[in-house]
């Protein structure tokens, strides 16, 4: 049975794009935490010491909470109207500041549309 | 060069998309905007500046810019609820016709004029930028303040605001346009969809390129007086939309003002604008204009830029 998307995203793909983008938690300048319900929860820190661990923090600038198999079906390839329409529907939810979560998607987007990490990732429908 | 007025397909397809958004509920507007209710970037003197004081200062500067003395005649393009042409009328004695595709905020407009005894001085037309026809001459000095990203055809207007104003008549444009690599993959048709989505969402469709606004002045009789970048400000005025809508959402749910999927729609696209500001995906600038009179003597426009410059906040106001 193959991992479930999140987990492949923040253990081994989010952590790569880091390493490989040093500019990109200077960018954000803020740790954001997601819980994604049903496989486990993470700390994005994208601070100045970047990284990625498992477990909710007390200092999030903004903490996501989406269902995994909401997180499966938008990361693999969810179009923006696709994003939007989980966030208006209330199957994204959110604390914080929003603002730093959308640049956590750009992260997603990048990483989603990186042929090399692309490759590594096997989705749930294919 | 198309200089004539609006098509019917025109009016109808940009009367849909502007009443699509603004003709929602002005309890829903005044949720979020200052009191003012000023929808477009205000000016911060300090990031620490609140909103109502912002926009009274970006008002402020604006009316400076443009040299506002009393009984000059103003026209206001895309006028919104009205609040640079009350402003202006109240603070410096104007005579201000406003012209806007809401009919709810024309009446807004009108009703607040009755209320504050302004109606010889205020008034709000509905009538597409393309048809305004006010006379040749018409006004001193004219402004649009967030209206050109509703334009699809800048010099077209341009043209029309070179002909009603007076020699020497000062324009401002203040609007929103988007570097020039990305204008210049949506003019090769690329599509875009989060151009598309705003389209849809919010009505504004035109995403000029900020040399498109000079070379519509230039080419139509405007001399550049002045560009002032004010991205970071926009960032900061809706950062703080964003902070009042989340403070006022079940409120607005509650009382049946918006359903909830109209105004998460709000948060998710104010957020993505703080963040779109912040990387130079959106620019706001305000670009500041004098009609051309080539080969005449002219009053000069002065030497230095005082009017032009907001100063900082004093100690007292921190």
């Amino acid at each position: 049975m193959e991992r479930p998307a999140a987990e492949r995203v923040f253990e081994e793909l989010a952590p790569r794009f880091i390493e490989q983008n040093p500019g990109f938690p200077a960018m954000v300048g803020a740790v954001v935490c997601v819980d994604v319900s049903g496989c486990g929860a993470w700390t994005v820190d994208l601070t100045d010491r970047p990284g990625v661990r498992r477990g909710l923090c007390e200092n999030a600038r903004c903490t996501l909470r989406i269902s995994a198999e909401d997180f499966d079906s938008l990361f693999a390839g969810g179009s923006i109207r696709d994003w939007l329409d989980a966030f208006t529907g209330r199957r994204i939810e959110f604390s914080g500041h929003l603002p730093t979560a959308i640049k956590l998607q750009r992260l997603f987007a990048a990483v989603a549309e990186d042929p090399e990490l692309q490759a590594r990732l096997v989705f749930p429908d294919g | 060069m198309n200089t004539g007025t609006a098509t019917r397909p025109e009016r109808l397809r940009d009367k849909a998309a502007i009443s699509s958004h603004y003709d929602l509920p002005p309890e829903f507007f005044a949720s979020f905007l200052g009191p003012r209710m000023a929808y477009s970037c205000a000016y911060f003197r300090s990031e620490d500046t609140p909103l109502a004081q912002a926009e009274e200062d970006k008002l402020t500067l604006t009316a400076e810019k443009l040299c506002l003395e009393p009984g000059d005649r103003v026209l206001d393009i895309g006028c919104g609820w009205g609040s640079f042409i009350h402003f202006a009328a109240e603070r410096y004695g104007v005579t201000c016709v406003g012209i806007t595709l809401a009919e709810e905020q024309a009446r807004a407009v009108e009703r607040r004029a009755a209320r504050e005894g302004t109606r010889e001085r205020v008034r709000a037309d509905v009538v597409h930028a393309y048809d305004m026809d006010y006379g040749a001459g018409a006004f001193d000095k004219i402004v649009t303040i967030g209206a050109i990203e509703h334009m699809e055809d800048l010099g077209r207007v341009f043209g029309r605001c070179s002909e009603m104003l007076a020699d020497d008549g000062l324009m401002l444009v203040h609007g929103m346009t988007q570097p020039w690599r990305s204008r210049r993959r949506l003019m090769r048709g690329e599509t875009d969809e989060a151009t598309r989505l705003l389209y849809e969402h919010f009505g504004v469709g035109h995403w000029h390129s900020l040399w498109e606004v000079v070379e519509g002045l230039e080419k139509n009789g405007f001399e550049i007086l002045d560009v002032e970048n004010i991205s970071q400000h926009y960032k900061l005025t809706v950062e703080r939309w964003l902070d009042n809508l989340l403070a006022n959402e079940d409120r607005i749910v509650g009382e049946g003002i918006l359903p909830d999927e109209k105004v998460r729609e709000f948060i998710a696209f104010f957020a993505a604008y703080v963040v779109s500001f912040e990387m130079s995906e959106t620019i706001c600038s305000q670009v500041l204009a004098r009609k051309t009179l080539e080969g005449r003597l002219r009053d000069p426009y002065p030497l230095t830029r005082e009017r032009m410059m907001m100063p900082p906040p004093s100690a007292e106001e921190g």
